[in-house]
């Protein structure tokens, strides 16, 4: 494994992933009902029971799902070796989606302090022990923000008790 | 508990921190569902100062900074939620965004504060801006007014949402500024939404050069014979499903659909010269690729209605005959052709 060299590795990472197009600014996403594409090139609305966790992928590239799926997807990656993390951390972040200001907020604080331990290229303490590393942040190529009404949620449910 | 005003100061302190961490950010899009209230000027602030100003290395290792050139990585921005954006915040931003290649504009827009926005810049150069969304079914939609300072030579793509709020002027006036380069025009229009067959001539004679057209083929009429468009080669139809039902109570009878349906189709096969492909963009013609005709995508649909679609596979197959015959690909939208008709 560790004679693979790490261009290979990307690609087959890049392959697994799935969601390089969302990083294409011309991307057009069709909103769709979660319809799956069962290989080879047929779809229902229903998966078979026997390719849920195989084959079967939701169609919808940015569904939660399998946005939900590709975290984990690249959450293993990551955590695999440390080889492994340093090809794979582009890949966790370049792409953010967060729906609560929980997400944002646990996000925002470790890229803030990531400034601390990640310095893109080689590894340089000075830089990181003077908090000027590039931080995670310098790889996040694309932010969704779907932020559904919390605050006006709270605001209702808390008028509620009053 | 935090109150409402905590929480949109926690937001827009928390989002502006982020972006200030990431140099390299290409594509902001913004999809909140909180409504009535525009996108905070610090995160706007924060957006824009996403700039690198590029730099120069010489064979000496003296490094010269470009200061006249500010290189900004975003390529993209949109706003298709209910957070709305102030028009003078969209103009400032689309100032600092010269590489800016694809704009999404939804619904909520609120008027414009800044004194700016009537005075200075009276252009703005999108040089790169190669596809445009924008959303004419708001009434809130101060922002078009200000396409006129846009310019956008590189447009290739548009798409327009229309209803019944009057949209005829200011969509005539964009397409009188970029209707020229379209090659590629997708009108979305709501179902029960009317269209004369004089706007549609209109719409069509300022986008001559257009190849890709997209419509709603149950809102709107036929293609005007009477406007040659010689570079059209895939036309998508949208508000049509396989099987004709009702989308709702106020929907037509299924007769009606399907013979509305043979209108456009017919007019399309005129077209046989330089028509390519017509694609039916409603995803349930998924269902009508490959294996699925057969009846296996329509699986865990109730009885009545997969009889139905049986039934009307061979309508589909009528068409398919005839555009085949005329050299006209019916495809999904994916732009697979729908091939199952054997």
């Amino acid at each position: 494994m560790k004679e693979l060299p790490v261009e290979l590795w990307k690609e087959i990472f890049e392959r697994a992933i799935e969601d390089s197009e969302l990083l294409d600014p011309l991307y057009e996403h069709y909103p769709r009902r979660k319809w799956f594409r069962n290989p080879p090139g047929s779809y229902s609305r229903y998966t078979p029971p026997n390719i849920v966790n195989a084959t079967a992928r939701f169609y919808d590239a940015t569904d939660s799902t399998l946005g939900d799926t590709n975290i984990r997807t690249k959450l293993a990656f990551a955590s695999t070796s440390s080889q492994w993390r340093k090809i794979a951390l582009p890949y966790l972040f370049r792409t953010v989606v967060f729906t609560t200001l929980r997400q944002l907020e646990l996000l925002t604080a470790l890229v803030r302090g990531s400034r601390y331990r990640y310095v893109d290229g080689p590894h340089n303490i000075r830089l990181l022990l003077e908090g000027k590393g590039t931080g995670y942040g310098a790889m996040i190529k694309r932010i969704d923000c779907r932020i559904h009404c919390q605050w006006q949620f709270i605001t209702s449910v808390s008028s509620l008790i009053d | 508990m935090r109150n409402d005003k905590a929480d949109h100061v926690t937001y827009t302190d928390m989002i502006s921190d982020l972006l200030r961490c990431c140099p390299n950010l290409r594509i902001y899009v913004n999809r909140n569902t909180q409504s009535g209230s525009p996108t905070p000027t610090p995160i706007i602030n924060a957006l824009s100062d996403i700039a690198i100003i590029p730099t120069q290395t010489y064979h000496d290792g003296t490094i010269v900074t470009n200061s006249n050139v500010p290189y900004c990585p975003i390529e993209r921005l949109e706003w298709s939620g209910k957070e709305g954006l102030m028009v003078g915040d969209l103009t400032f931003l689309l100032r600092t965004t010269p590489f800016l290649r694809k704009l999404v504009l939804g619904p909520t827009f609120l008027c414009s504060s800044r004194l700016s926005d009537t005075l200075s810049d009276p252009q703005i150069p999108l040089q790169c801006l190669q596809s445009l969304h924008i959303d004419l079914t708001s009434l809130h939609r101060a922002y078009i007014r200000y396409t006129r300072r846009w310019l956008m030579p590189a447009l290739q793509h548009l798409q327009v949402l229309i209803a019944s709020v009057p949209w005829k002027a200011d969509l005539l006036f964009l397409l009188d500024a970029v209707g020229e380069n379209l090659i590629s025009l997708h009108l979305k229009v709501p179902q029960h939404t009317s269209m004369l067959n004089e706007d549609w001539v209109d719409i069509l004679l300022r986008c001559p050069n257009v190849s890709f057209l997209t419509f709603n083929a149950s809102a709107m009429p036929v293609l005007p014979p009477k406007v040659i468009l010689p570079n059209l080669r895939i036309v998508g139809l949208e508000g049509c499903l396989p099987d004709f039902r009702a989308t709702n109570e106020y929907d037509r009878p299924e007769s009606d659909r399907r013979e509305q349906l043979t209108e456009h189709l017919t007019c399309l096969t005129a077209r046989a010269g330089t028509l390519e492909s017509i694609r039916m963009m409603d995803d349930e013609f998924l269902l009508m690729s490959g294996p699925n005709a057969e009846g296996f995508g329509t699986m865990g649909w109730e009885v009545p209605r997969r009889k139905k679609m049986t039934r009307e596979l061979s309508t589909w197959k009528d068409w398919y005959t005839e555009l085949k015959a005329a050299g006209i690909t019916l495809a999904n939208c994916d732009g697979d052709p729908i091939g199952c008709f054997k």
